[in-house]
């Protein structure tokens, strides 16, 4: 677990050494690229093979570097990311880095405790004698004290939850059984570990059967246990329903647009619309920065070069144009700091043994899993 | 004991020479207008079922003297005691400490019904009744008012750090106060016609209220051949949860000869604001050993039009009703009646002509495709039955004389969720009728393992059911 500076994982989290790293904290004349372009969805891609084995490496850094790079050059505010329970296995530890290194570079964080696919995760939050266990190892993980990248950043970025995604379209669990099954439940228990912790309910599927389900949600209580009320959007039809019904602030968890072509004119116009007429609309992610599926909703695509680097390929020219072009206005020409500067060797941000321990002392321990 | 046990030895034997005839003999005309020395067994049902845990129900109710009905129930932890007049009927009932009281007076142009819910401390009233203004037009009103206006919130985390046990949960949603008025149209046997408007205040689970309206129309229209039914209702809630919403109703019952009937029916809901549109179709067929009449079509329809004009002229303010257990509670309040004597020879009459109306289902099925969206469910589901008449035949037989036998019923029902995961219900059903008021039946159910199982590592057990009935004068 060391790494090339001559200080573990661990260490360096703990003393906040990356500008140091790279030779000294920058001029305080340079700033960062300025976090202004909102929120957006990430995937904690591990490895691009479509079916990521079990075998070294578990975690491919070029990919959480590239996309870590392509969120602080394109100035996100913000990002949500699935901590994907897989009993504490490799796609779980593949979240790490992503939340250290985004809430390193200033990035708040939306975690979600879900999985990509299968029953453990639920299964482990039904049951009281597994919850309480895996919900403090999530806590004891992601929820830590992060240092910022450079002094640039005043602060590191919060760390927020986000108890399962869209639970009626994809585990088949009704609205209201979500309330009192899982959120309420896991509400307690959050706030228990960390009394400060945002939590956000979860989103029902972004389509007219979505909005109902969350009226049964807000209907059995659902803002009684959490603290803000998410939303998927990929239509501005409901708007005003989506308006009345939360008296709670408002997450937009997802919105976006399929086909790169509609892709600018979605975050221009849909966006501008969700912010004027959901007033209570704190945040709004994109969905997504990359996925698996090309001319879909992705603004990138990862290319594996020949030398093991991972390429960055603009998909949605348009928008990432426009999202840069933001960025550089307030710069007024001055070079910010570069991205290599903040963060020179992303491995420093990934599962520590402190981590792999956390781990291990729950009933779905020991890892064998080394990063 | 030994009363009721000569009651059963009776109506085992057969006493009378009724046609037809049945697998315990011939069935005598019910004493439905005679009074009892002093009592008379009329309900007796025993029901046993396992599913892990055991239920065991008992219900029964005796006809005592010329003019009470009286008759006791214990369900699993529920028990129960009520008594019935022909213009009064009261009821009480406990289980686990919660009480419900019911009452309801029968006068010569109104019906007047309470029902009192007694739990955890509150109590919740509800008043409905009518007022006939004609044998044919009834204005229908209702009111329920829930005594409890606690609003719920949940327990503080510090509660929780210090007890470390999950606090309860709210009580659910429920209807805080709520009014209703109707007007209920019924033109001889052939139409019949309801329009309604309800206006409640819903207290929410999560501790808010929201005001709902619903109005709606309904008819059910019997020509020669067909018997439709159809429903149209538009329903408003008000607040956050604002809603509007159609919801319509549409079902055909045909003839197909004189052994056949087809039946499809659609229910459709539109909620524009949310471009919400869910369906549900159903198509069946059924073939009978006999030949089929609908109810409201057959010769015990021109008796049951008669004798509820007659009963209504002596004042006894009855509606008419076409099903079997509605029949029977006709017949039973106007036997108790003071003019019972009088009536008697109607009532049995009315009773020989359901007899020779009766079904016999030997062959059937039936389809349902239908979607929830709001569980995200897609339905399909398939039901078959196959009966078998006495004296014996083969089910695709016809046979006049007939009478229903057995009967078994097997349902299957396949719901895709939108996870991927399909959870299969099944249930079976076997029923031997002994006579027209004596039956024992078998069922089977196995509910199937939903996503929600799935996540609670535990599914609903299969459950059988056994249950002996016996009805006098059904």
């Amino acid at each position: 677990m060391g790494s090339d500076l001559g200080v573990d994982r661990r260490e360096f989290l703990r003393l906040g050494l990356g500008g140091f790293a790279a030779g000294g904290f920058q001029s305080v004349a340079s700033l960062p690229v300025p976090r202004l372009n909102g929120g957006i969805n990430i995937q904690p891609v591990r490895r691009l093979d479509p079916d990521a084995g079990l075998t070294p490496p578990l975690i491919v850094p070029e990919l959480v570097d590239a996309q870590m790079r392509a969120l602080y050059e394109l100035g996100y505010e913000y990002v949500r990311i699935t901590l994907s329970f897989d009993r504490f296995g490799p796609d779980f530890m593949a979240a790490i880095p992503y939340v250290r290194a985004a809430r390193a570079l200033g990035m708040d964080v939306l975690g979600i405790i879900g999985q990509f696919t299968g029953y453990d995760l639920v299964q482990a939050l039904a049951d009281p004698a597994t919850r309480e266990e895996v919900l403090e190892a999530y806590l004891a993980i992601f929820d830590t004290d992060v240092l910022v990248a450079s002094p640039a950043f005043s602060r590191p970025g919060r760390f927020a939850v986000q108890v399962l995604n869209e639970p009626t379209h994809f585990l088949g669990i009704s609205p209201l059984a979500y309330v009192r099954d899982f959120l309420r439940p896991a509400y307690y228990h959050l706030k228990e570990d960390d009394p400060e912790i945002t939590i956000v309910s979860a989103a029902a599927i972004g389509s007219a059967a979505g909005l109902l389900q969350t009226r049964e949600m807000i209907e059995g209580g659902l803002e009684l246990y959490c603290d803000r009320v998410a939303f998927n959007l990929y239509s501005t039809g409901f708007l005003e329903e989506v308006a009345e019904i939360a008296e709670k602030p408002v997450w937009i968890t997802e919105s976006g647009s399929r086909g790169t072509a509609s892709h600018r004119d979605w975050m221009n116009s849909a966006f501008d619309r969700i912010r004027r007429e959901v007033p209570t609309a704190e945040r709004i992610f994109w969905f997504d920065l990359y996925d698996r599926e090309p001319e879909g909703f992705r603004l990138i695509d990862l290319a594996p070069r020949l030398d093991g680097s991972v390429e960055v390929v603009p998909e949605s020219a348009a928008l990432l144009e426009w999202l840069r072009s933001r960025v550089e206005k307030p710069l007024g020409g001055i070079p910010p700091i570069p991205y290599r500067e903040l963060v020179p060797d992303i491995t420093l941000y990934f599962p520590t043994e402190e981590d792999v321990r956390i781990v291990d002392a729950t009933s779905y321990g020991p890892s064998t899993w080394r990063f | 004991m030994a009363l009721l046990k000569a009651s059963l030895v009776a109506l085992l034997a057969g006493a009378g020479t009724e046609d037809p005839k049945y697998p315990l003999g011939p069935l005598r005309t019910p004493p439905i207008a005679d009074a009892a020395t002093p009592f008379r067994l009329v309900d007796l049902q025993y029901a046993f079922s396992d599913d892990g845990n055991v239920l065991s129900s008992f219900q029964t109710r005796v006809r005592i003297g010329t003019s009470l009905f009286a008759g006791g129930e214990v369900i699993g932890d529920r028990r129960g005691l009520f008594v019935d007049t022909q213009r009064i009927e009261l009821g009480l009932s406990e289980e686990n400490g919660s009480y419900e009281i019911e009452g309801s007076f029968r006068a010569p142009w109104f019906v007047f019904g309470t029902r009192a819910f007694h739990e955890d401390g509150e109590w919740a009233v509800s008043g409905a009744g009518s007022v006939r203004f004609s044998n044919d037009v009834e204005l229908l009103l209702s009111h329920s008012h829930d005594l409890d206006r606690s609003l719920f919130s949940p327990s503080p985390v510090d509660e929780f750090v210090r007890s470390g046990i999950l606090p309860p949960l709210g009580p659910p949603s429920r209807e805080l106060r709520g009014s209703s008025v109707g007007l209920l149209y019924q033109r001889e046997n052939h139409l019949e016609a309801l329009a309604d408007a309800r206006f409640s205040r819903v207290r929410t689970e999560a501790g808010f209220d929201f005001d709902v309206q619903r109005y709606r129309a309904a008819a059910k229209w019997n020509p020669e051949r067909f018997e439709i039914d159809g429903e149209l209702s538009y329903e408003s809630a008000s607040g956050r949860l604002s809603t509007e919403g159609l919801t319509s109703f549409l079902g055909i019952d045909a003839e197909l000869g004189s052994h056949v009937l087809a039946r499809a029916s659609t229910l459709q809901s539109w909620e524009p604001g949310v471009l919400r549109f869910e369906e549900d179709y159903r198509f069946g067929a059924t073939f009978f050993g006999r030949r089929h009449r609908f109810a409201r079509r057959s010769e015990a329809s021109g008796r049951i039009l008669e004798l509820q004009r007659r009963a209504n002229a002596l004042g006894y303010n009855e509606r008419r009703v076409y099903d079997l257990e509605g029949l029977r509670h006709f017949r039973e309040r106007l036997g108790l009646s003071p003019a019972r004597l009088e009536l008697k020879q109607a009532l049995d009459e009315l009773y020989h002509a359901q007899v020779r109306d009766r079904s016999v289902l030997q062959l059937g099925f039936e389809l349902e495709v239908a979607e929830d969206s709001v569980i995200g469910v897609a339905r399909r589901g398939y039901r078959v039955l196959l009966g078998v008449p006495w004296p014996l035949r083969l089910p695709f037989l016809r046979s006049e004389d007939s009478v229903e036998f057995l009967l078994a019923e097997l349902t299957v029902r396949h719901d895709d969720y939108s996870s991927g995961i399909r959870a299969v219900s099944r249930e079976l059903s076997v029923t031997a009728f002994l006579n027209r008021e004596m039956s024992l039946a078998f069922r089977w159910q196995d509910p199937g393992i939903t996503p929600e199982e799935i996540a609670r590592e535990r599914g609903l057990p299969s459950r059988f059911t056994v249950s002996f009935e016996y009805a006098m004068g059904r």
